[in-house]
């Protein structure tokens, strides 16, 4: 199985480092991950843990202070990361890879009409003539379910709602024909009942072009939803990678343990939620040994001195912990982990109650 | 230096305790809160023939006396230029003393507009918003204004852009403190200050630092000190967390949640996610563009939704285990569902106890169906956790 | 005649035309269809209430003006000194009073203040009249007013009495039209200077914020600061010094020697580019950190088309407002430069007019500069209207 899977990503060693008042900070720490044709991988984490940072190697979108600083990120056989002009970029940004941002609000231009926007796009990257171009951005409007597309095709973002300009920049993101969509917090901005729609037009577009994508949160109820497989970050590492069904029901590394705990949909009424004590490391400050460990109940002391290896627990399964190293005790995970699945069934059979029929 | 105090008169000098004595003196009860909306209803209909009598617009709790906000048949109105565009209309709600009342609903639906007519931000076209029976909505004499402001404090939405970026943490939170003259001298003010920042897990060092040294979360709890620090009996808490990070709003959601019981504070909380808010309101009330749809208790909400909005929304909640979200399906809410008629006008009624849906009377038969089917599944499902449980301990580990 | 019927007839249509748009934007008549689109426009209808608004924002400026003048002016002291040679001041009472008169009335100033506004505001009026003026005869040191000049006016903002400002030795000269000759002579520089502000500026702004902190941007920096720090007169001197001493350019304008238009077209030219690079530089860095930029790199665009197509645009919305007030602020000129290179421009005539107590002529200049403020103004709202589509024209 596993060597079927064709690699589109493969990130070694990644390091990036940023310089900022004259100092180095090292944000992404020594990251090695595949990404397969196909699949969903969610990249969850705090803000602040290199996730984006992360993602933004793959299109050379680092901010202009930021640089790679060893490690190799191959895409098609090309090692990007020794990319130095922005020319080098132009066959991967907007053709292989496209990318859709935080907020709908800000990534559209607000003095250009939607149609140009998706036009130009056209235009450029597959020659299309005007007229031609038109017709087509028409198409991929109604395609991502934008109601009176012809009509709308001259308006300008601001008469958007914020639901309908994410559609327009997945339109956008459609218009390149992308392989590979990065999607960096898409529904993150948006209302809760929006979120859904939007989730799953990426999804349904997902099975018609056959898109593999990068799917940047730090919502594991978003994660649930989309992903197949899941990378946990945590202060410019992963620390925790697998399928969906290994993160969410074997989760092995304790800030998984810690995320999962924390979601409010598992609270009920009679205790406090759970959360996460401290907080997590800012840029600029130094890690020694796990970068997790001050937060970290389980901690022992050689997380304060050494990092930690990623420790392999199954074929697609591995976790960036001390305690899965043989001389480490046996620790019980939180209650709340292990029945975390029936905590979950009754959080749904309450949130859905036509749905009583789905559970066996 | 130590002379008699000189009389003060502006009540922008006023402390919180001589604004304390003016609030006091302030007498009002239902029937003269009444007495102001039907002379609001008669200016209205001075000069017209046809005036509709007056009917006295009703909240949902019985009890006087649990009273703290009232809003009766509040209109809010945004004006731009000739067109005016109606946001609020005929809203009648009641937040109980000490409670935590949940308002949901999405963007546009107008949940953050009630919050901010209530602590006098948005102005209010119609109508009235009372605390303790005392009107705070529309022209209200200066002194009462300020002794209001000192009993009800907001916490925004975004904590970077509700925080001076010029001011320390210090001079952000102690500015309230300055303004009411809550402090004797400069050390109280200063332990006072500390000792809310310890309260909600900074550290006294912070105190000299700028919102921009801080992450997200800790920001948010920056404006929860600001807010607490002035002793607040209502709390307004704009979706305090949507703009956090998921492992950061478990803090901040127990952090307001204490505060509430140390003080017994009464807080409205509004959020467009029903996931959040359940676990935090004693009461939910779900709005669909200006209209509150349905109320009722937390815990009861979820177990008998019975309007199709609050289903929607709920059905929307992301359930964090993928094989469920797998099978999930979304119930999808349009407003062209309802049927509503000339003669068959919704209105909102009592369905059970302290339960409240907005329905026609079609509609209202519909539900109460569906309450009973509801019932039942409920039951069973209990019934179902109790025997698992009972399994599980006779089986002992698995 | 037929002067009074041409121009009744143009101010009739354009009445007619004001009501027709108001008509259809109401949706009176046409309600769809071609004519609904074009005169229901909402641009149209929004330019012809900021114009209705700015008319009366000059009629306000010129009732403020008048009495200023009217405040300042002694008229009994203006009468002695220009309308008497200096050895004849002495007359009887009974001449000088009743030359005083005349002068007065002349001067508008008869009658209660009320009926003066009335008169003057009917003479500025675009309403057209005929209006007889007396020319000066110098007889035995009193000068007489005997030779009538009738002229159709459409406008009067009166006549020119100071001989210092003009040369009235051949009649009359109206400021009105003294104006315009003036306008003549400041326009040719002032347009020059704006094109060259413009062409150096916007390029300058463009390449040091693409480069931003590169060696362009550190040259242009400490260029615009230093234009920044000196203040503008000591500047102009020294551009005045450079031209001449070290180019030997002619330090004095002559229409016939382009040579001469070169150091004030310049020196207004590179002194007002700073400020022009110094926004666009701040606007455009800040639309390049903006989110739609990284998108737009993200769908793949060159850099070249971002910059010209999403960047450049956006940032030069804000500054498209100040472009109409640049081109007719060329009207007029600037005074510093007209007085250090010798244009005899509007500037200049300001500077004598002022000088001479001829009032006519600086309310004149007074009235046109209130009048083109306030035009570039609304120009400059109407051209950001357009440049930018999330100003809606109605309320």
């Amino acid at each position: 199985m596993e060597n079927e899977k064709e690699t589109v990503i493969s990130v070694r060693n990644l390091n990036v480092k940023f310089l900022s008042h004259g100092k180095k900070v090292h944000v992404i720490r020594d990251v090695s991950l595949d990404v397969y044709k196909g699949e969903t991988l969610a990249i969850v984490g705090e803000s602040g843990s290199g996730k984006s940072v992360f993602t933004k190697t793959f299109t050379g979108m680092l901010d202009a202070n930021g640089y790679i600083d060893g490690g190799s990120v191959i895409i098609d056989g090309v090692d990007v990361s020794k990319f130095k002009k922005s020319k080098e970029w132009y066959g991967i940004r907007g053709k292989k890879i496209a990318t859709i941002f935080q907020d709908p609000m800000t990534s559209l231009n607000p003095l250009l009409s939607i149609g140009y926007q998706i036009s130009e796009v056209l235009r450029i990257h597959h020659g299309l003539s005007k007229k031609e171009a038109k017709e087509e951005a028409i198409k991929l409007l109604e395609r991502v379910k934008i109601p009176n597309a012809r009509k709308r095709y001259d308006d300008y973002p601001f008469q958007y709602s914020g639901g309908m300009r994410q559609r327009v920049v997945i339109a956008i993101a459609l218009a390149c024909r992308p392989e590979i969509l990065i999607c960096d917090e898409p529904t993150t901005a948006l209302d809760v009942t929006v979120q859904t729609q939007i989730l799953d037009l990426i999804k349904e577009l997902q099975q018609e072009y056959n898109w593999t994508i990068i799917f940047i949160t730090h919502d594991l109820g978003v994660v649930a939803k989309v992903a197949d497989r899941i990378a946990v970050m945590y202060g410019g590492q992963i620390v925790e990678v697998g399928t969906a069904e290994d993160v969410f029901y074997r989760p092995a590394h304790p800030y998984t343990w810690a995320l999962l705990s924390s979601l409010p949909q598992l609270g009920s009424k009679e205790e406090p939620l759970l959360y996460i004590k401290g907080n997590p490391p800012t840029f600029g400050d130094e890690i020694i040994g796990d970068a997790f460990a001050p937060r970290n109940e389980y901690a022992m002391r050689i997380d304060y001195i050494l990092d930690p290896p990623m420790t392999k627990i199954s074929d697609t399964h591995s976790a960036k912990t001390w305690l899965l190293d043989k001389n480490a005790p046996k620790v019980k995970k939180p209650s709340i982990i292990r029945n975390l699945r029936e905590r979950m069934e009754i959080a749904a059979k309450e949130l859905q109650k036509e749905l009583g029929d789905y559970y066996e | 230096m130590n002379k008699e105090p000189k009389k003060v008169t502006s009540p922008k000098r006023m402390s919180k305790t001589e604004l304390e004595a003016v609030y006091m003196s302030e007498h009002h009860d239902n029937a003269s809160l009444m007495n102001y909306l039907k002379e609001q209803h008669d200016k209205k209909y001075r000069r017209k023939k046809d005036a509709p009598p007056f009917v006295e617009p009703k909240g949902q709790v019985k009890n006087e006396d649990e009273i703290l906000v009232k809003l009766r048949d509040v209109r809010i109105a945004f004006k731009r230029g000739n067109t005016e565009r109606v946001v609020i209309e005929h809203l009648n709600l009641d937040i109980k003393k000490g409670e935590i009342l949940g308002l949901v609903g999405e963007s546009g639906s107008g949940k953050t507009t009630i919050g901010r007519a209530i602590i006098r931000i948005n102005p209010v076209s119609g109508g009235v918003i009372a605390y303790n029976n005392i009107p705070i909505s529309g022209k209200i004499n200066r002194t009462l204004e300020r002794a209001i402001k000192t009993k009800i404090q907001m916490v925004f939405q975004d904590p970077s852009a509700s925080l001076n970026e010029r001011a320390n943490v210090d001079y952000i939170v102690s500015e309230g403190l300055r303004a009411f003259h809550l402090y004797e001298n400069e050390e109280d003010r200063l332990n006072k200050v500390t000792e809310m920042l310890e309260k909600v897990g900074l550290m006294p060092e912070h105190l000299k630092r700028y919102p921009h040294e801080f992450s997200g979360g800790q920001r948010q709890r920056i404006g929860i000190a600001r807010c607490m620090i002035m002793g607040p009996e209502l709390v307004i808490a704009d979706e305090p967390i949507s703009a956090l990070d998921v492992s950061i709003r478990a803090q901040v959601l127990n952090l307001i949640k204490q505060f509430q019981q140390e003080n017994n504070m009464t807080v409205l909380f509004i959020a467009h996610d029903l996931s959040v808010v359940r676990y935090i309101s004693d009461r939910i009330a779900v709005i669909n563009s200006g209209k509150i749809v349905e109320l009722c208790d937390a815990n009861r909400l979820f177990e008998a939704p019975l309007h199709p909005y609050t289903k929607a929304l709920l059905s929307a909640v992301p359930i964090p285990d993928p094989r469920i979200e797998s099978k999930k399906k979304i119930v999808v809410y349009s407003p062209d569902m309802h049927h509503y008629t000339e003669d068959d006008m919704p209105d909102f009624y009592e369905i059970e106890p302290n339960h409240f849906v907005r329905a026609n009377k079609e509609e209202l038969e519909r539900y109460k169906k569906d309450l009973e089917v509801l019932n039942k599944y409920n039951e069973q499902m209990k019934e179902e956790l109790k025997s698992k449980k009972d399994t599980k301990k006779g089986g002992g580990k698995k | 005649m037929s002067f009074y019927l041409v121009t009744y007839t143009i101010l009739f249509l354009v009445v007619a035309l004001i009501v027709f748009i108001e008509l259809v934007a109401h949706q009176v008549i046409f309600k769809t269809g071609r004519m609904q689109r074009i005169f229901g426009h909402p641009l149209l209808r929004y330019s012809l209430r900021r114009i209705g608004s700015a008319l009366i924002s000059v009629l306000l400026a010129i009732i403020v003006t008048f009495f200023l003048i009217r405040a300042t002016v002694d008229i009994d002291q203006l009468c002695l000194t220009t309308q008497f040679s200096t050895a004849f001041q002495k007359l009887p009472p009974a001449v000088v009073e009743a030359r005083c008169d005349i002068f007065r009335e002349q001067m508008g100033f008869n009658g209660g203040p009320f009926e003066q506004l009335m008169n003057f505001l009917y003479d500025i009026m675009p309403i057209p009249k005929t209006l007889c003026q007396s020319t000066n005869l110098l007889v035995d040191g009193v000068y007489y007013n005997s030779v009538q000049d009738c002229r159709f006016f459409l406008f009067d903002l009166g006549q020119i009495y100071s001989e210092t400002v003009a040369d009235l030795t051949h009649g009359p000269v109206y400021v009105i039209d003294y104006i315009g000759e003036k306008m003549m002579v400041s326009f040719p520089v002032g347009i020059l200077a704006a094109v060259v502000q413009i062409v150096l500026g916007y390029p300058l702004g463009m390449l040091m914020a693409k480069r931003k902190d590169g060696v362009v941007d550190k040259i242009g920096k400490a260029y615009i600061i230093s234009i920044d720090a000196i203040p503008g007169v000591a500047y102009y001197y020294i551009w005045m010094s450079i031209f001449v001493a070290l180019f030997a350019l002619p330090a004095r304008y002559d229409v016939n020697n382009f040579l001469s238009w070169l150091p004030p077209v310049l020196t207004i030219g590179l002194t007002g580019m700073a400020g022009i690079a110094l926004w666009v530089r701040r606007y455009m860095i800040d639309e390049f950190n903006s989110d739609y930029v990284k998108f737009a790199r993200a769908k793949g665009l060159t850099e070249g088309r971002i910059t010209r197509i999403h960047v450049f645009r956006n940032a030069i919305v804000p500054l498209v407002r100040t472009i109409p007030s640049a081109i007719l602020g060329a009207l007029l000129g600037s005074f510093y430069i007209e007085r250090i290179y010798q244009i005899n421009g509007i500037g200049d005539m300001l500077i004598n007019a002022n000088n001479a107590h001829d009032f006519f002529a600086v309310q004149g200049i007074v009235i046109v500069t209130a009048l083109i403020s306030i035009v570039s103004y609304l120009l400059g709202d109407i051209v950001t209207a357009i440049a930018d589509p999330r100003i809606s024209f109605t309320e």
